[in-house]
């Protein structure tokens, strides 16, 4: 599959299996800190996209999130394994739509991510809260990706264990 | 401690630890007051943390050997923070009690840091509980190449951020 509308398609065709799914399984701190380090440039990128909008036109993101999101992207074909792994961990919940997902190549595989990822974090952020965000991005911008990582990672893992530690559907198992 | 000045210290640690009388203001703190509040606490609240977490972590680890560093560097920047979080403090002392307040007002930098010093920082530096030393660790080790002046406005922003979801942290709005 080569365009993007394809895989939106297949997006909308496999959502509503995982819509209707079980709870999904609760994710290591580990697969965790894969699934958030690859997906961290559609993250970035979604959210750019997203207060695009709402921020003024020397925010952070509107000025260097491309370039931020491109320095997080380098470490994404090491992430994938476990990103993978993680993924379709999480998918197991619907059977039908986790075969689909194994079935699929790599490349396919992390197209289907990225784009849910990246149309995930563009929906479900609310405006008024772009320039808090575009700030604390700023701020963590010296980090090195993989402590960024690290550190979504742990926040999610330390929700976890007061009970409440999510992103989205996707939770940290309690240690 | 004279009376005033007691008066000063009690009304700054039950604001310390009674959140809902901040929200019962109608004062509220803007982004450079709570900027220097942290710049101005967070050393005294680090270096707490670090002293109640000491038995329960590596002695080679992060928090024995690097974090003083840290907390160091933000000191220096203590007395530049001051003067917004003087703003902050005479806020939160003089929210709901105006004798407080004009006590307040008259004291000497000095004097109100001395207090400031001995009764909020104080009642800010949480005990962590030992479960939660590795992960108080972890979490600051993992925030180490961020410049010190980075860390100071990270909590800044998240306390805005908080403030103006959880209304019992008064965070002017934007």
């Amino acid at each position: 599959m080569r365009k993007p509308a394809l895989f939106a398609a297949l997006l909308l065709a496999v959502a509503p299996g995982l819509a209707q799914a079980a709870e999904p399984p609760c994710l290591s701190a580990g697969e965790f800190a894969s699934l958030a380090g690859y997906t961290m440039p559609s993250i970035i990128s979604g959210t750019t996209q997203r207060c695009a909008t709402a921020l003024a036109p020397g925010a952070y993101l509107r000025s260097s999130g491309g370039e931020l999101s491109a320095r997080y992207a380098r470490r994404k074909a090491g992430e994938w394994p476990g990103a993978r792994a993680a993924f379709l961990k999480f998918a197991a919940s619907s059977p039908e739509t986790a075969r689909v997902f194994q079935a699929m190549p790599d490349e396919s595989l992390q197209k289907v991510v990225d784009a849910m990822v990246e149309g995930m974090v563009s929906q479900q952020i609310p405006l008024e809260r772009c320039t808090a965000i575009d700030r604390i991005v700023r701020l963590l911008s010296p980090l090195p990706p993989e402590n960024t990582a690290e550190l979504i990672a742990i926040t999610v893992g330390l929700g976890a264990k007061s009970g409440g530690g999510k992103l989205g559907k996707i939770g940290v198992c309690p240690a | 401690m004279n009376t005033h000045l007691f008066r000063i210290g009690a009304a700054l640690a039950l604001c310390a630890s009674t959140q809902a009388q901040a929200a019962a203001s109608k004062t509220c703190l803007s982004n450079g007051e709570v900027e220097g509040l942290v710049g101005y606490v967070l050393p005294s609240v680090l270096d707490k943390v670090a002293g109640s977490c000491a038995a329960h972590v590596s002695r080679k680890g992060y928090m024995a050997t690097r974090l003083p560093d840290l907390i160091d560097t933000i000191a220096a920047g203590r007395d530049a923070a001051w003067p917004q979080a003087r703003a902050a403090f005479m806020k939160f002392g003089g929210a709901n009690d105006k004798e407080a307040a004009a006590a307040f007002a008259a004291l000497s930098d000095d004097a109100l840091r001395q207090i400031v010093d001995e009764t909020f920082a104080e009642k800010l530096g949480m005990k962590v509980p030992p479960s939660a030393c590795l992960d108080v660790e972890e979490v600051l080790e993992t925030l180490e190449p961020l410049p010190a002046g980075n860390a100071v406005r990270l909590v800044t922003a998240v306390m805005m951020m908080a403030g103006r979801s959880d209304k019992s942290i008064p965070a002017c709005p934007r």
